[in-house]
Parts: C-alpha cells; sequence; structure tokens
C-alpha cells in the first residue's frame, strides 16, 4: 500500500444523517462525494459533517455504494501495477455485478438514492440510479408515463378507499366517499 | 413512476439516457419534456452520450430504383442487421444516392436529378426537409446537361449548421481535345460554387477568384479539422496532379493538401481517402484483375500526422488484403475497411489486425455506405 493510501485509510470522517444517525467512514470513501470533498478541503467541516438531505438508511446504502466502488479501484490499480490484467476484468465484472444488485431496491428508495446521489454528487451512481430508471421507463408509453406522475395521488386515494371498505357497516358513509373518490378522479383525468 | 417528484435537472439526466425512439415518443408526456427534448442542446447532448455509449450503426442503401425502398442499418460492430428503416418522403425516381451521413442527419440526392433534388432526412425519426437547387447552367451559355456536379456534406459545430457543398463544372473544358495552355486558364466561369445552410435554409454562392480543380468523386462526406475534404486533379500547367481539395466549413473557402509521393509503392495503384483513428489518412490498394484475381494485394496506408503538414504524411501500414478489392466503401470507426471484392461481396478487414470476414446482407447489388447514429437532430423539420 503507498504512503498516501495509508495515511487516508487512517483518517477518519464523521457523517451525521438527517435523522441523526452517525457514520464514520474512511476518508477515500467519503470524498467519492464531491460535496463532502469540498467541504473538506474548504475546511468547513469539524468532527462532523451534517448531511440534513439524507436519511440514515439511504445515507448507510450511499456508504455501501462508495466503499464498493473505492476497494475496487483499489485492488483493480494493484492487479495492473502487478501485471495482473485478468483479475482486474474479474473485478470490473464482481462491480457490475454488485452495481446491479444495488439498484434491486423499491421506487421510493431508488428515487431517494437519486437523490442523494445528486445532492452529494457521486458521479458514478448518480448515473447508475438515472440509468435504472431509463431503462424501467423506455419501454412505456406516453399514457404509461403521464397517468404515473399522478400515481402518489392515486396511491393515497386507493389507500384511503381500502380503509373505508375495512370499517364495518355504515354502507351510506362508504357509499358517499366512494362518490367524493369519483368525482375526485375524474377531475385528475382518469385514473 | 413519480417523475413529477423528482428535480428537473434529473429528469434532463434521465431522458438524456434514454434511446432515441423513447423520446420522439415521450415528446406527448407533458409540455416540459417536449420542449427539453426538442431543445438542441439536449439533442446535441444525447447524441454525444449515444457515441461515447458506442452505439454505431452502418447504414447500406441499395443504389437501384425501388419505389418501397428502405434503409438497412447494420450494427457496426458485429455487422448484423439491426433495423430497416422506410425512407419518410417519395421521390420521383426512388433512386437515391447518399452523399453524406453525420450525427444523425443524411443528405441525399436523386441519381437522376444529381445535385438538384437534395434531401437532409433523419430516417430514424422520420424528418426530412427538401432542399432543392434550381437546374441553371454554369456560364450564360451552357447547357445545364453538360454540367457535371460535385457534392460534399459536412456539419459545422461552432454554429450547429448543417452545409451541402455543391460544385458545378461545365463539362466542355473536359473535352480532351483542348489544348494544356488552355486547360491552365480554368477560371471561374468553368465553375460555380453553392454552399447550403441548414440553419438558414437557403444557398449562397461562394465566389472564386479562379478553380483549377477536376474533381474525381462524386460526393464527399469526410469532414476533418472543419474541412470537407475530396480527391481532385490539380490542373498545373504541364500536368494534372491528383491532391485533396479542402473547402472550410466555417469561412466557406477553398484550401488544398498535397499527397505524399507514394511512387515506389507502386504503380497503377488507386487511392481511397478517409479517416484512420482520427487522421486524414490515404489508402492505395491495387484493384484486383477480374483474369488475375490470385495475384497479391498489396494495400499501404499513409497517415498526415499532423493535419496540414504535408511533410507529416507517414507510410503507416503496407498489408496484403485478402481478398482484393475492387471498389472500397468506407472507414469505420473500429479502424476498419469496407469494401466490396470481385465476388460482390462485402468485405471488412481491420487494418492492424489484417483480418478480413465476409459480411452477409440481406441485399445484394450496387451499394451505398456510410456510417449512421441515431439522433433526433431534425426533429423541428
Amino acid at each position: 500500500m503507498s504512503s498516501s493510501a495509508a495515511e487516508n485509510a487512517s483518517k477518519k470522517i464523521t457523517l451525521r444523517s438527517s435523522d441523526g444517525e452517525v457514520f464514520e467512514v474512511e476518508e477515500a470513501v467519503a470524498i467519492e462525494s464531491q460535496t463532502i470533498k469540498h467541504m473538506i478541503e474548504d475546511d468547513c467541516a469539524d468532527n462532523v459533517i451534517p448531511l440534513p438531505n439524507v436519511t440514515g438508511k439511504i445515507l448507510s446504502k450511499v456508504i455501501e455504494y462508495c466503499k464498493r466502488h473505492v476497494d475496487a479501484a483499489a485492488s483493480a490499480s494493484a492487479a495492473k501495477a502487478d501485471d495482473k490484467l485478468a483479475s482486474a476484468s474479474v473485478t470490473d465484472d464482481d462491480l457490475k455485478a454488485f452495481d446491479a444488485d444495488f439498484v434491486k431496491v423499491d421506487q421510493a428508495t431508488l428515487f431517494d438514492l437519486i437523490l442523494a446521489a445528486n445532492y452529494l454528487n457521486i458521479k458514478g451512481l448518480l448515473d447508475l440510479t438515472c440509468q435504472t430508471v431509463a431503462d424501467m421507463i423506455k419501454g412505456k408509453t406516453p399514457e404509461e408515463i403521464e397517468r404515473h406522475s399522478t400515481s402518489r395521488m392515486t396511491s393515497l386515494l386507493k389507500r384511503k378507499r381500502k380503509s373505508e371498505e375495512r370499517t364495518n357497516g355504515l354502507l351510506s358513509r362508504t357509499a358517499t366517499k366512494i362518490m367524493k373518490f369519483s368525482v375526485l378522479s375524474s377531475s385528475i383525468g382518469g385514473i | 413512476m413519480m417523475t413529477n417528484d423528482l428535480p428537473f435537472e434529473i429528469i434532463t439526466i434521465i431522458l438524456m439516457m434514454l434511446p432515441t425512439d423513447s423520446l420522439v415518443r415521450f415528446q406527448c408526456v407533458c409540455k416540459a419534456w417536449r420542449d427539453l427534448i426538442r431543445d438542441s442542446t439536449f439533442i446535441n447532448q444525447h447524441l454525444e452520450l449515444r457515441k461515447s455509449k458506442g452505439k454505431g450503426y452502418l447504414l447500406s442503401v441499395l443504389m437501384d430504383y425501388d419505389p418501397d425502398r428502405t434503409f438497412s442499418l447494420l450494427c457496426d460492430k458485429t455487422f448484423e442487421e439491426a433495423l430497416e428503416i422506410h425512407i419518410p418522403f417519395q421521390s420521383a425516381e426512388m433512386s437515391l444516392i447518399v452523399i453524406g451521413s453525420c450525427n444523425g442527419l443524411l443528405c441525399l440526392s436523386d441519381t437522376q436529378r444529381y445535385g438538384t433534388a437534395l434531401y437532409l432526412c433523419n430516417p430514424y425519426i422520420r424528418r426530412y426537409r427538401i432542399i432543392n437547387h434550381p437546374i441553371t447552367g454554369v456560364g450564360e451559355s451552357s447547357d445545364p446537361k453538360n454540367d457535371s456536379i460535385v457534392l460534399g456534406f459536412g456539419y459545422y459545430d461552432k454554429t450547429d449548421d448543417y452545409k451541402i457543398v455543391r460544385v458545378v463544372a461545365s463539362d466542355d473544358e473536359h473535352d480532351d481535345d483542348l489544348d494544356l495552355s488552355s486547360k491552365h486558364c480554368k477560371t471561374a466561369e468553368h465553375t460555380k460554387v453553392d454552399v447550403y445552410s441548414s440553419i438558414a435554409n437557403s444557398w449562397k454562392n461562394v465566389v472564386l477568384e479562379s478553380f483549377p480543380w477536376s474533381l474525381f468523386d462524386v460526393r464527399s462526406e469526410l469532414v476533418v479539422c472543419d474541412s470537407i475534404h475530396w480527391k481532385a486533379f490539380y490542373r498545373d500547367t504541364n500536368e494534372d496532379v491528383l491532391a485533396i481539395l479542402t473547402f472550410h466549413l466555417g469561412n466557406e473557402t477553398f484550401g488544398h493538401i498535397g499527397l505524399p509521393n507514394y511512387e515506389e509503392d507502386g504503380e497503377d495503384l488507386m487511392e481511397f481517402v478517409g479517416l484512420y483513428k482520427g487522421k486524414l489518412s490515404l489508402f492505395l490498394f491495387h484493384q484486383v484483375d477480374p483474369q488475375h484475381p490470385w495475384q497479391d494485394h498489396f494495400c499501404y496506408l499513409w497517415v498526415m500526422m499532423e493535419y496540414g503538414v504535408e511533410s507529416s504524411w507517414t507510410k503507416t501500414l503496407n498489408i496484403t488484403v485478402d481478398p482484393g478489392i475492387v471498389r472500397p466503401l468506407v472507414f469505420t470507426r473500429y479502424d476498419e475497411i469496407i469494401f466490396a471484392d470481385s465476388e460482390q461481396d462485402l468485405v471488412v478487414c481491420h487494418f492492424d489486425s489484417n483480418t478480413a470476414k465476409i459480411i452477409r446482407l440481406a441485399e445484394r447489388g450496387y451499394l451505398n455506405f456510410t456510417s449512421y447514429m441515431d439522433s433526433l437532430v431534425l426533429l423541428e423539420g
């Protein structure tokens, strides 16, 4: 290991998520985020770097991504230095497999990862997550895309309707509510 | 897909990663998406992203008459047929020749009305523009039927302009009976040059003081360092010298580049100019003799290492290409040359490894080949 890598390995950065979770990471991993890198360079990071836009759940995933990529880059360059091109390409395949699994998450998490990658300015993660969304929508029709834009409203309405149906009796109240929903849904333009 | 919950700058990144046909469809999702997809900066960035991902095609066009003409798109790595695209317009004779291709735009001309019936077309998104040029003779008294027309197509990125150059020469001067002295005083009276600009959507005459050139090829799409390049004969006092004529797309002036001295490579060599590893290069080959097809087919590749510096022509490769070349078609982005052999097959030969293989195509016949990239260019029409 080179001396600068040893220095980086020993230096730890503390990150705090929006919900108060604290993560200690190696500096080399932390500076995968250009945002954090500039904070450190500009010396405006004291002991803890607060990240008010990222929850603990998402931050831990982002850290996992960055750590994996930093490790892969280090072993790839070590392999190339030792002239072991075959093992360098194996690392590359492992990383691609990791990336593919990494984005197998629910939509909400995927969107949160995109927002986090954007805020933290991690190009690789932003490209990976955006490409995943691009691949999801490329085969859709414009109507499907447009309809899904109102899906938050739709899913809210669906949840409300289900909870109404669960209440015992009082069909009239349910009927009134359903009527209200259908009026609302027709104004949105068809659910 | 709660795409409305993402900031628009991120939606832009996601849209830029979409394939061209998805973007054409998604114009109707909402106004913001439509405006973005039609924005020329977005279109160019989308194209650059696709180029960097290595998604390219070769477009093949059969030159004979066919009212149901389609273009065949082959993947430029595997040469497998990827797509067939119909030509979005009807041309009276439907016998089209591809002048050039750039950024997903094709410049086409009718073979019967060459140089007068012209089209800019993005077949992938089915957009086209008819650009006609009036049929006029070069001089006052010359008959337009005797004129020979040479075209060039190129993109000038500094102004985002697609240009067509049209060089008309009165054929009278090609008369061999003319003695050399009168050939020498070849003035601009015998040649007329117009340039079409896609931004202006109009033709402009290029003022010439003299034009001592006789163009060899009927078209060119070879653009290096913002200039279109044609193989041409320079009319010197005593003889015609083969050289490269250039037309700068920015300042719209002609220039020239001399060729290296390749006498030692052999006699009866034919020349083909193209781009090799991004540099202007000259490919020399012996056209295969059908009577003696077993003869060795030596080929040479000279590369101009420093553009514009004639002393930098360097003989880079000396290879034997098997089977022999009848008609070279195009240099590809992967350092290969595609040519037609004596069996009318298409062969691709990789320069560095000197491996050749035959490309099997559904269509056979006289083909045009050009590199192609799908894009949204010309979406506005």
